[in-house]
């Protein structure tokens, strides 16, 4: 059962501390090449006894870890380091060596000729928009974010396929950090490395990630892309580490029409005398009636004005009458447009149909109000609490 | 002016014996110290591998340490005779605690967040003793040098008193002879020796500071 197609694979790994503390229980994950992996959870949940793990700066108590398919244990550790990239969160960039020796350490170390290490270095500096002299400076002279740009680009000096990422943006300012981020996104996007990142930062993980893997306690709680994690949190422990407020913030942006639609819409077929179908509208307190055929296809609308306007006639057929099928939008649409396509066309609702176009639902602008409401009404608890915190 | 004349006449009687005795002060500290350096930097290294072995090995030569120095001298004798030799022992077994302690501390005292990176990079162990360790530990291990140093030259005066030589003859001579200006004569050299020695240390131990542990202003000194 070999999966040709990992790049990084654990198979049942744990991990036992000589104090008994266990900190991974029967850990399973494959990541394919070009993922952009979060590793996140509470401290001691294990995900950086994992990261540490890939490159054998941790070694596993039993089970096995294989990069590229090859189990880590039949080969040499120090040769398998340098083909990994490796950046932590004190950046650790040596002290007494210049930004060009730093960049060029792995390569050093796998004895590259120094014209092809000079060759590297000034073509690493310019991909993250620095001056070339800056490679003869020391780290100290340049600043935090500019030597952590450098510290990631170091980890990929090699050509390394992987990078694994230990915190490495936890002690940056905000806008340093996101551009650091926009960094290594380029680097997973276009140069298809796969990263693996710890990160305790879940608006780093969803806009970076295309997999989360949450940690607690030593086991997977949930591995799943970012959308799905804030669609269908696993339990309440990822819950409470998204946070409500981008739950809610979740259910809006990425909530579908099938979510918020309202089943069973009433309807009629257009054979019935317009009499029932008044009846039918007065019984249910509606203005409008939706009109399909046998199979649910909607095929045309009737309205009360229309019926007004035939009052002397209500032995007519709906069919003889109604008005053209109004527009739908289909049970996948994200809320977000449909929301805009009602206010815009000052819509009373709109039909929701499957992707047989047969009816399944309709949104109307009550049900918009609902979803507008608990979202509102979501994050008002929240700032109570945060008020509450400051009493 | 007497005491101008009284220098000169000095000088022209005991001038070139003060040159040799200076000289030989010089080389039995250098030579000690040396050696010192050459045994307690590897062993302060190597020690940080075992910690359990390296508090057993720093007690050791702490106590070696609280030996008086005229005693340390004295003992010599049984085992080496008399004459330089023993002197240059006595003064090695002194060297080696502040330098051995000093490398330890130092080697001991380098940022792990550095070396963990350097390791997850793929450096071998005695790359990261060489490339990363030894440099950032060496303004430590260097004090501990100068330290060894001006102790040296100033202990190796008694090495006179078993037959070395040294500034420590004109000092024991003026001692038994009641002629203060010969005390005078060989301490001032002794003195004037241990400060430049420890100034040209000073030099050489900035050197040697790798660029992110010097201080303000030092840079242009280069």
């Amino acid at each position: 059962m070999n999966d040709q197609n990992s790049i990084v694979e654990f198979r049942g790994v744990s991990k036992v501390y000589p104090n008994g503390k266990k900190a991974l229980e029967d850990f399973n994950l494959t990541v394919h090449p070009g993922e952009f992996i979060c590793f996140i959870g509470t401290s001691g949940g294990g995900k950086t006894t994992a990261l540490r793990m890939i490159n054998r700066m941790l070694e596993s108590s039993s089970g096995q870890v294989l990069v590229e398919g090859k189990n880590i244990m039949d080969q040499d550790p120090i040769d398998l380091r340098r083909h990994i990239g490796y950046v932590i969160q004190n950046i650790g960039l040596i002290p007494h060596m210049t930004i060009e020796e730093n960049i060029c350490l792995v390569p050093k170390l796998l004895k590259w000729p120094a014209e092809k290490r000079a060759a590297r270095a000034r073509e690493l500096i310019k991909m993250v928009e620095m001056p070339e002299e800056f490679l003869q400076r020391y780290p100290h002279e340049i600043s935090g974010g500019q030597q952590q740009r450098i510290g990631v680009i170091r980890a990929l000096a090699a050509n390394q396929k992987i990078m694994l990422m230990d915190e490495p943006f936890g002690a940056l300012d905000p806008v340093t950090r996101q551009k650091l981020q926009e960094l290594v996104h380029y680097l997973q996007k276009d140069l298809k490395k796969t990263i693996i990142m710890v990160t305790h930062d879940m608006d780093e993980a969803i806009s970076l990630a295309t997999r989360i893997v949450i940690f607690d306690n030593g086991h997977i709680i949930q591995s799943a892309p970012p959308q799905e994690i804030l669609q269908h949190p696993a339990n309440d422990f990822v819950r409470d580490l998204i946070g409500e407020e981008r739950l809610n913030e979740a259910q809006v942006t990425l909530a579908t029409a099938q979510s918020v639609m309202l089943t069973r819409p009433i309807s009629t077929t257009a054979e019935i005398s317009l009499e029932k179908a008044l009846a039918k509208m007065n019984h249910h307190h509606i203005d409008s009636l939706i009109v399909v055929d046998g199979d649910q296809h909607l095929i045309g609308e009737l309205d009360i004005a229309q019926v007004i306007a035939h009052r002397n006639k209500l032995d007519l057929r709906v069919a003889d009458i109604m008005g053209p099928a109004p527009q739908t939008v289909f049970d996948t649409d994200l809320l977000s447009s449909v929301y805009q396509i009602i206010i815009k066309r000052r819509l009373k609702y709109m039909p929701v149909v499957n992707h047989d176009r047969q009816i399944v639902g309709i949104i109307t602008r009550s049900s918009l109000a609902k979803v507008l409401y608990d979202y509102v009404w979501g994050q008002e608890e929240l700032e109570h609490e945060r008020s509450d915190r400051h009493d | 002016m007497k005491e101008v004349i009284g220098m000169i006449s000095f000088l022209n009687e005991y001038g070139s014996d003060l040159l040799l005795k200076t000289w030989e002060q010089l080389y039995i500290s250098l030579i000690s110290l040396g050696a010192g350096i050459v045994v307690a930097v590897p062993l302060g290294i190597l020690l940080t591998r075992f910690p359990k072995t390296a508090k057993v090995v720093i007690a050791i030569a702490s106590m070696l340490q609280t030996v008086p120095s005229l005693a340390l001298l004295a003992l010599m004798i049984p085992i080496f005779g008399i004459g330089k030799f023993p002197a240059i022992v006595a003064l090695f077994i002194y060297s080696l605690l502040p330098i051995l302690r000093n490398t330890y501390i130092g080697m001991e005292g380098v940022d792990p967040v550095l070396l963990d990176s350097a390791k997850g990079m793929g450096m071998t162990g005695w790359q990261r003793v060489w490339q990363i360790s030894l440099p950032q530990a060496l303004p430590v291990i260097m004090a501990g040098i100068r330290l060894s140093a001006v102790y040296l030259i100033a202990w190796a005066t008694l090495a006179s008193y078993i037959g070395a030589g040294g500034l420590g003859d004109f000092i024991f001579n003026g001692l038994n002879l009641y002629q203060p200006d010969l005390i005078i004569g060989g301490t001032i050299p002794v003195s004037i020796l241990a400060l430049l020695t420890d100034f040209l240390l000073s030099k050489l131990e900035r050197r040697l500071t790798p660029v992110n542990l010097r201080e303000e202003g030092e840079d242009d000194e280069n």
